[in-house]
């Protein structure tokens, strides 16, 4: 969520039933501004906060040129001093992050032990090696950062239009951008992820008749799977705010004004994925 | 118009069971002390909930004390002048005189409250809460509803429901109950003793049509057919079994004593949600579910959820304010014996004369098995520590009683119930036998006797399942999946020491939140309503498909298709077999005729 309209978007938010004491609030706000000074962000988000037994992780990101590449993602304990998350490529860290179940402590250097699923390899015709589960050693910040950059993948949101893919390339919000109007509000195929495509262009494109191509390139979220059971849409406050609440990730709620261009999301949770979803129909 | 007959039965009761273990006790109590004078009002099987309506309304208590009147002569005259001049008193109010109210049971301010679950940061939003507040004090006029709270929010994937916890007024609780236990009383009898047994249609014929009249039997007479009888055996039809569940708790007592309001929008009307039964709790315990937010939508679950998305709502809620209603030790205590005994119903003028009898009984009572099922009242006496030696689950109690696994708060004996029902059915069929032939009657009834002692011998071996005790520390909460049930915050670190508030958070049910500041402690859901899971829940495993009909092995044998060489080997053998009869004359054709019925069986010229 977007840090200009901070207490504003808070306020849309609160329909996922929690929102921030007045002081965290103050301090977050204010600190995110010192913060986006000091780096010479173009824009700066809060993202959320991660729970977890002993502190919680409270997350912000910024980026300066491109805001789907370049996002650089802050994480803080006592709510005004802000570290840099490290960037995750090891896909074992992913794994070991998916699978471990323990709640977060709240301690950044924590360091646990986490045992990966056996992997199976066909040795031979219809003879199967199963090797023995691999232990990973996990550091509390790594998997921080490997499940923000998860729950963001895969449902971070924004409407249709408030993205604008530059000639050179280059992703920025789109400044012409004034909201979606009430016939598309309720659409989800007006709705965004807020990440590099993972579809091809042609296929995105090719999805609606009134296509563009600065604004169309993004994945829609009707196509997320499970197919219309990812997101569940509720209009709030006299049908003028759309709120999408994303039933993988629980506590991550998106916002959209109606005829604004204010939108944002926020994650308060625990930071574990519901396994049971298609169970819950 | 099915679903709803059905939703409607489920509403009432699913179950059955003997009601005597489960009523009110004042209620017996009362009878007992009420007609010493008066036996045949024992012997005669009246309905026994008459007795506490009447001690409700102010018309009819007075009628219970001219009772007591006539009958007690061991009361000495001064407590006579004074019933006398309480029952005056009750009389020149002329209005219905509720205990009741006396009983601050919720904190009602939903917009002070509002400041406070602003500040510890967890809210609805502030235009929301002005016209819940506007909307629950709709409600609160309501003549039958005493009191009510805001419970919290459960969210849906189309909309969240707001919920109201309330408490009933006594008429209103009374007359539930008169209804309730004609119901339990009707449920509870065995099958062969219900007298309104519904005619069930037998089922229309399945499978091919063997009965004559239909097609292919226009050619025969249809006086032969009259007299034909099919060589098929009869279509088996299902049998009926017994079966009986655990009796849900009485309005007013256990899970029922609140009851709960629901609305989508805070326009609309509050809908009431159905009373829970100990059956929807346990299968509530094994699903889980997203809420709708539409309260007639089908739950489809396995195991099959027996009831609509209301029942389930009313499951869930049921389970969170038992699991998550917590208070710092000393907040809450128990109702000493006077206050509830007002609380139950008893007026204040006859409990003086009763008093020392009643203190006997109690603490009979109290010795066998520790009371869970009771209301707590604000303890005027309580004193704030500082916030930081609370701020450890240790210092916190829960302060609604547990649900044990039976789905009831009050255990019930289910074996002891199935016993008196199968007494009562004897009994019945007995009684049934009686008016037919008289002699023999007498001898079972002998028998049966003895029966019921032994019976009554076994019943002691039974032990009745013990949960934790109400009021007992959240520091012994156990939970094998969730290390650490609760999380303690505060919503200042540095700057307010003064004014901040202490939030504890359930982990077991995320989304529950008690908020305590000096004297005001409140809990309050805003969640999905799912229980916190360790990885992934263990849904029970769909059992496997059941044959339509038993077979063997030699049922079916299987055998490899010929291939197209084979049969066209086979036609040529055919034909060369009908070739040769005339070649070589009858001798070779006895020989192949033999042969081919010894191979095939169906070959002939």
């Amino acid at each position: 969520m977007n840090v200009e309209y901070f207490s504003e978007g808070l306020e849309c938010l609160m329909y996922s039933g929690r929102k921030l004491s007045p002081e965290q609030r103050i301090l977050i706000e204010n600190s995110l501004i010192v913060l986006m000074q000091e780096n010479r962000f173009s824009g700066m988000y809060f993202w959320g906060r991660i729970t977890a037994t002993k502190n919680d992780y409270y997350i912000a990101f910024g980026y300066t040129n491109d805001c789907l590449k370049d996002r650089k993602y802050f994480y803080s304990l006592d709510q005004y001093q802000w570290q840099l998350l490290p960037f995750v490529q090891s896909p074992k860290i992913f794994q070991a992050t998916v699978l471990a179940v323990e709640p977060f402590v709240g301690d950044p250097s924590l360091l646990t032990y986490v045992k990966l699923d056996p992997t199976f390899t066909i040795v031979a015709n219809q003879v199967v090696n199963i090797s023995r589960p691999e232990v990973v050693k996990l550091k509390e910040e790594e998997r921080l950062a490997a499940i923000v950059f998860i729950i963001s993948e895969e449902c971070a949101i924004c409407p249709r239009g408030a993205l604008y893919k530059m000639v050179d390339g280059r992703v920025i919000p789109n400044q012409m951008f004034r909201g979606l109007n009430d016939l598309q509000i309720d659409n989800l195929s007006y709705y965004q992820l807020y990440r590099l495509p993972r579809n091809d262009l042609k296929t995105n494109l090719s999805k609606r008749s009134d296509y563009n191509y600065a604004i169309d390139f993004l994945d829609t979220i009707d196509g997320v799977i499970p197919l219309n059971q990812a997101f569940a849409l509720n209009m709030q406050s006299n049908e003028r705010i759309a709120v999408i609440k994303s039933c993988v990730w629980l506590g991550m709620t998106f916002f959209h004004k109606l005829n604004s261009r204010k939108h944002g999301f926020l994650y308060l949770g625990d930071g574990r994925k519901n396994f049971d979803l298609l169970f819950m129909y | 118009m099915d679903s709803d007959n059905q939703s409607c039965r489920h509403f009432s009761l699913d179950s059955t069971s003997s009601t005597q273990s489960d009523r009110p006790q004042t209620t017996n109590k009362k009878k007992a002390k009420k007609t010493p004078g008066k036996p045949e009002s024992e012997v005669q099987i009246s309905p026994p909930c008459s007795d506490i309506i009447t001690s409700s309304t102010s018309s009819s208590s007075t009628t219970i004390s001219m009772r007591a009147l006539d009958s007690d002569s061991r009361v000495p005259k001064g407590a006579i002048k004074n019933m006398i001049l309480g029952l005056m008193r009750i009389l020149g109010k002329k209005q219905s005189y509720d205990s009741l109210r006396m009983f601050v049971t919720f904190n009602e301010r939903v917009e002070q409250l509002q400041f406070y679950w602003n500040q510890a940061g967890f809210i609805i939003s502030k235009n929301d809460i002005f016209q819940l507040a506007s909307s629950i004090n709709r409600l609160q006029t309501h003549p039958s509803i005493m009191q009510c709270r805001f419970w919290g929010c459960i969210y849906g994937l189309k909309s969240s429901y707001y919920i109201v916890e309330a408490s009933l007024t006594r008429d209103e609780m009374l007359s539930r109950l008169n209804m309730m236990e004609d119901e339990m009383r009707e449920k509870q009898l065995p099958f062969k003793m219900r007298k309104n047994q519904e005619y069930k249609p037998k089922p229309a014929h399945i499978g091919p049509e063997l009965t004559p009249g239909i097609y292919g039997w226009e050619n025969i007479d249809p006086d032969d057919l009259a007299k034909m009888t099919p060589k098929a055996e009869p279509v088996p039809l299902a049998e009926e079994i017994e079966f009986y569940d655990i009796p849900p708790e009485f309005i007013g007592r256990g899970c029922n004593r609140f009851s709960y309001f629901v609305v989508n929008s805070l326009y609309d009307d509050w809908i009431e949600l159905p009373i829970v039964t100990p059956r929807q709790i346990i299968v509530s315990r094994h699903i889980k579910k997203f809420f709708t937010g539409d309260l007639e939508a089908d739950v489809v679950s396995y195991p099959c959820f027996p009831g609509k998305e209301k029942h389930y709502l009313r499951a869930m809620i049921a389970r969170i304010s038992a699991g998550t209603h917590i208070a710092p030790q000393g907040y809450y205590r128990r109702m000493t014996k006077k206050e509830k005994d007002l609380y139950d119903g008893i007026n204040m003028d006859e409990m003086e004369e009763e008093g020392e009898e009643e203190e006997n009984y109690n603490e009979g009572e109290e010795d066998q098995l520790p009371d869970n099922d009771v209301m707590l009242m604000k303890n005027e006496r309580f004193e704030i520590e500082p916030l930081s030696t609370l701020a450890t689950p240790i210092a916190w109690v829960h302060c609604r009683p547990n649900i044990l696994n039976q789905g009831r708060i009050v255990w019930f004996d289910e074996e002891k119930a199935s016993k008196e029902r199968e007494r009562q059915l004897t009994l019945y069929l007995k009684m049934r036998l009686m008016e037919e032939m008289e002699e023999e009657a007498e001898e079972e009834e002998a028998e049966a006797e003895e029966e019921g002692d032994e019976e009554e011998m076994l019943t002691g071996f039974i032990h009745a399942e013990i949960g934790p005790d109400i009021l007992s520390s959240c520091g012994n909460d156990m939970n094998t999946e969730c290390p650490s049930p609760w999380l303690v915050r505060f919503t200042s670190k540095y700057t307010n020491l003064k004014e901040r508030l202490l939030i504890i958070q359930s982990n077991l049910w995320p989304g529950a939140f008690t908020f305590l500041f000096e004297n005001t402690c409140e809990s309050i859901y805003l969640g999905w309503g799912h229980k916190f899971c360790r990885r992934n829940i263990p849904f029970n495993h769909l059992p496997k498909v059941q044959e339509e009909f038993p077979h063997g092995s030699e049922d079916f044998i299987e055998s490899t298709d010929p291939s197209v060489e084979e049969e066209l080997a086979y036609n040529e053998w055919l034909l060369n077999k009908q070739k040769r009869p005339t070649e070589l004359g009858e001798d070779g054709n006895e020989y192949d005729m033999e042969e081919d019925d010894d191979q095939y069986g169906d070959d002939d010229d």
